[in-house]
């Protein structure tokens, strides 16, 4: 690290236009479409008669109510779990942190299937449950929410438990402090930064949730992203919808300042990115430092609050993707096969679906690691630092903004990217290039000078250099961040639902089509799609997390 | 369809070209220019391939691109068999039903793909949704042979007027399923107004008028009936009366309406919906359970039209010259339960059973072009 800020030369400039190209033309130009088109207005698009003003109002408080109830029960129910994760080792406690940890990895809307399947109107809880779209379904959309987001309070509170100080609290229970006194006025005190962080974060992605409160909820919880969605594709008001989503833009902004302002300089370095790996990581630590309480075995009733927990995960967590799995389990190989072939009723084909999917996620994955490591070079150089600053902007950036700013730089422009494969690509790469930096920028850095060094005083030549010291030391690492990246494009449903042809669809937006109707066929197709979706980005996210741990323990 | 692939070159091969450094300070600086240099070589070609896909196929001489001529309709729409062969041997070309959605979003979807589009031939405009298509040029126009299949009546007039056929006729009507009336001891109603009678709480089921084609169109014969001012309050009382909005007609016909085993025997759906139950029930059922409420009757014609920019615009004017055929207007009675605008014989199944109201509920399409999107959007906010 340190000869690197000697002589930055201009293949470290160039090592970055990757990820320049790829931010610029996958978010900033959809992003600027859109300010164009909110200034000058679409040809085609109607001015809804509903103030814009008024939308917004009425779109931010459903959001608020929505995103706060989403985040409060996350916190509630998260904290009981990331306390007994934190407190103690009992038998299964692996297991029961990577069951929090899938649902975050998984697209939303298979997220909003698996509830679907749980507490839709022919799951098990279908005659207790609120129906999708009704008043009530904001319970639902919550339940989706915890699910989804649960790790994030289990990582992030989880982590500050883990860290917090033993002294600190022996100090106040010599000096006389009650229970509720050293809750209140040594732990509280302590958690506070990462309950804000969580919070921030949580509130964050359920502000922005698209796919769940499309399945669950309806226009009647609608965010501004589902409010984009709607403007752009069913009210056609096209100018409303880039402001809309203008506004979204803003909003994460100030959001995501929030977040980083509370995480401190570690989230800066990027160690504490936003990325859908590191809740999987996180928690995972290493020997406790000194001073801290190590978990330990529970003891007498504290089996009762291991017993909880376990309970509340097995609810929220794994429930509905139980539920998910057996619709899969429940379609007979002769129809699965029919649809594999020839598809329904006005329904494309599975097989060429699938075949789809995986080929832009391919393209991705190679696009999204290109751009990574150019970037990891540059940040290992001490450079980059404003591309590494803007590749976290896609994760809070509506989907639905890019994607209709996408069909906006052909309504509006003279660049018609609609329905070609290469602007699938390029946005999704877009989208998934936090994730893939968010693994490899760390491996690239992570790569020891010394070795190299020794290598070339022995004689080794570039080429070699590479090859034999730092690619076998990367590879694990870089190939993790490949795998997380495909598992993003792959499950990429806010913008592939505007840039994807309708006669040509990825299983996101098939399960999308099919769960926003009720009718209960396209309903039990859609889930079966969604669960064959899951078992794809289960598949890659678990490969890219033993891949990034791998590269840990080889280091 | 162009479906772009992107081949990624081979990063490695190219790391020898680099020049080596000697100096082992810097030397670090170099590793991975290899891949730096596949990384932009990849990104130029994928903004190349970007670029060049985007209006390749503009400049090039008309002629029908290959394949199946695509459909653009809504869910429910049935392709009979029978008239899908009739098609192919005829034309040596298949045809593929693209199915988006319920109209409104399968319009929607078009204006937003406008010239470059998801298919070659749209059909399922409506009467409520005609000017939003034709704003927003969808359509390319009709030779004058194909527009003249359509019977002087049903022809229209104005801008685009030539780029659209009307292909059937429907009304849109509350449908009852009178056994279930029968079975409650309750009477069927008979009028809109009966709807919001608590007596008939949590009976109907519409669809979302915002997206859904019957849905709109129920909507806007309740503006007809109770004026611009009264229709507000209508549908306040029928909220308070529990009525359920299904997000399509499928999903309110086929799944929430006790004929079809849902829990709501009152349901927004077309005033031929009975005959289809005698036709589906394979022999089981010789005369429908549902009665139609006439008075809740709005007519409803449906269009079809190229799409501008198709690839295969020969192959798709056949397609609409086709769906004004006896050859296909014969099959629209059963297989998707409307009426052919053409001359053709209606099957006995439906002119037993399937209701016309003689003075069906209409709104003037200009009074419907000028407020539907004001009135979806307080109709949405009533509804929420």
């Amino acid at each position: 690290m340190m000869s690197g800020r000697r002589r930055p030369g201009w293949s470290l400039a160039a090592s970055q236009v990757p990820a320049w190209l790829l931010l610029g033309l996958g978010v900033l130009v959809p992003l600027a479409t859109l300010v164009w088109a909110a200034r000058s207005g679409v040809p085609g698009s109607i001015e809804s008669t509903v103030p814009v003003t008024e939308r917004l109002a009425r779109t931010v408080g459903t959001t608020l109510v929505q995103a706060g109830a989403s985040t409060l029960a996350t916190l509630v129910v998260g904290f009981p779990v990331a306390w007994v994760l934190a407190r103690f080792h009992f038998p299964g406690k692996g297991l029961v942190r990577a069951v929090v940890a899938m649902p975050f990895v998984l697209p939303s809307v298979v997220v909003g299937a698996a509830v679907l399947a749980l507490a839709g109107p022919s799951g098990p809880l279908g005659s207790v449950a609120p129906r999708p779209g009704s008043a009530e379904s904001l319970a639902l959309v919550v339940l989706a929410h915890v699910a989804y987001e649960l790790i994030i309070v289990v990582a992030v509170v989880g982590a500050r438990l883990e860290s917090m100080p033993q002294h600190l609290d022996e100090a106040a229970r010599t000096l006389g402090a009650g229970g509720w006194r050293r809750a209140t006025g040594v732990a509280l005190p302590q958690l506070a930064p990462a309950f804000a962080r969580a919070a921030a974060l949580v509130f964050l992605l359920t502000a922005g949730s698209l796919g769940v409160v499309l399945v669950l909820g309806g226009p009647r919880w609608a965010t501004l992203d589902l409010e984009v969605w709607y403007l752009g594709t069913q009210l056609l008001d096209l100018r409303g919808a880039a402001l809309l989503a203008l506004v979204q833009a803003g909003f994460v902004v100030v959001v995501a300042g929030v977040w980083l302002g509370t995480s401190g300089g570690a989230a800066r370095r990027g160690s504490g990115r936003v990325t859908r790996s590191a809740p999987l990581s996180a928690g995972r630590a290493g020997a406790p430092a000194s001073g801290l309480r190590p978990p330990r075995r529970p003891r007498g009733a504290e089996w009762w609050w291991v017993a909880g927990a376990v309970a509340v995960v097995s609810a929220f967590s794994a429930a509905p993707f139980v539920a998910l799995g057996t619709r899969l389990g429940s379609v007979s190989p002769g129809r699965f096969a029919e649809l594999w072939v020839e598809g329904d009723r006005g329904v494309a084909p599975l097989g060429p679906a699938v075949a789809r999917s995986l080929g832009y996620a391919t393209a991705v994955a190679l696009v999204c690691t290109a751009a990574a490591v150019g970037l990891g070079l540059a940040v290992r150089r001490g450079r980059g630092a404003v591309a590494s600053g803007l590749v976290a902007l896609p994760v809070g950036v509506s989907a639905a903004a890019i994607g209709l700013g996408v069909v906006l730089m052909a309504l509006v422009g003279p660049v018609d990217l609609r329905g070609s494969g290469v602007a699938v690509v390029l946005v999704q790469a877009a989208m998934a290039l936090p994730f893939a930096a968010g693994v490899i920028v760390p491996v690239m850095l992570a790569l020891p000078d010394s070795l190299e060094e020794a290598a070339a005083m022995l004689g080794a030549g570039w080429g070699q250099r590479w090859r034999r010291v730092l690619w076998p030391l990367a590879a694990v690492g870089v190939a993790g961040g490949a795998a997380l990246a495909a598992a993003v494009a792959l499950g990429e449903f806010g913008a592939s639902t505007f840039i994807v042809r309708g006669d040509a669809p990825t299983l996101p937006t098939l399960v999308g089509r099919l769960l926003a109707r009720q009718a209960p066929e396209a309903v039990s197709l859609g889930t079966l799609v969604a669960a064959l979706l899951g078992v794809l980005c289960a598949v890659l996210v678990v490969g890219a997390d033993r891949l990034a741990e791998r590269s840990r323990l080889d280091r | 369809m162009t479906e772009n692939t992107t081949t990624a070159p081979a990063v490695r091969r190219s790391v020898g070209r680099w020049p080596r450094r000697s100096q082992p300070g810097t030397n670090a600086g170099t590793r991975g220019r290899g891949l730096i240099a596949g990384a932009v070589t990849l990104t130029l070609t994928l903004v190349a391939a970007a670029c060049g896909g985007g209006d390749g196929s503009g400049d090039e001489a008309r002629g029908d691109a290959s394949g199946a001529v695509e459909l653009v309709t809504y869910d429910a729409f049935v392709l009979d068999d029978g008239a899908a062969e009739a098609f192919s041997t005829r034309h040596d070309r298949e045809v593929e039903v693209l199915a988006q959605g319920d109209a409104g979003s399968v319009t929607s979807r078009a204006v937003l793909a406008a010239g470059n589009p998801e298919g070659d031939v749209l059909f399922g405009v409506d009467t409520t949704l005609l000017t939003r298509a034709l704003d927003a040029n969808l359509f390319e126009p009709l030779p004058q042979e194909v527009l003249e299949l359509v019977p002087d009546r049903l022809r229209l007039e104005g801008p685009g007027a030539d780029s659209v056929v009307a292909v059937d006729t429907g009304q849109v009507c509350v449908n009852a399923d009178e056994a279930w009336f029968q079975g409650e001891g309750l009477e069927v109603p008979t009028s809109l107004e009966q709807l919001s009678d608590p007596a008939y709480r949590g009976l109907l089921v519409v669809q979302n008028a915002a997206a859904s084609s019957p849905g709109l169109a129920f909507l806007l014969g309740t503006i007809d009936h109770f004026g611009e001012d009264a229709w507000q309050d209508y549908w306040k009382a029928l909220v308070a009366n529990d009525v359920r909005i299904a997000a399509d007609w499928s999903d309110a016909y086929e799944a929430a309406y006790t004929v079809s085993g849902g829990d709501r025997p009152l349901v927004v759906s077309y005033g031929s919906s009975p005959p289809a139950e005698v036709v589906y029930s394979e022999g089981e059922r010789t005369e429908p359970q549902s009665t139609v409420i006439e008075a809740t009757c709005v007519e409803q014609v449906e269009y079809a039209g190229v799409l501008a920019g198709t690839e295969r615009p020969e192959a798709a004017r056949d397609l609409v010259a086709f769906l004004l055929s006896d050859d296909y207007q014969r099959t629209i009675p059963l297989a998707n339960f409307v009426y052919p605008v053409t001359d053709v014989e209606l099957p006995e199944v439906f002119v037993d059973f399937a209701v016309k109201a003689e003075d069906p509920l209409s709104l003037d399409a200009e009074e419907v072009a000028a407020n539907r999107d004001r009135w979806t959007e307080e109709w949405r906010a009533i509804t929420g």
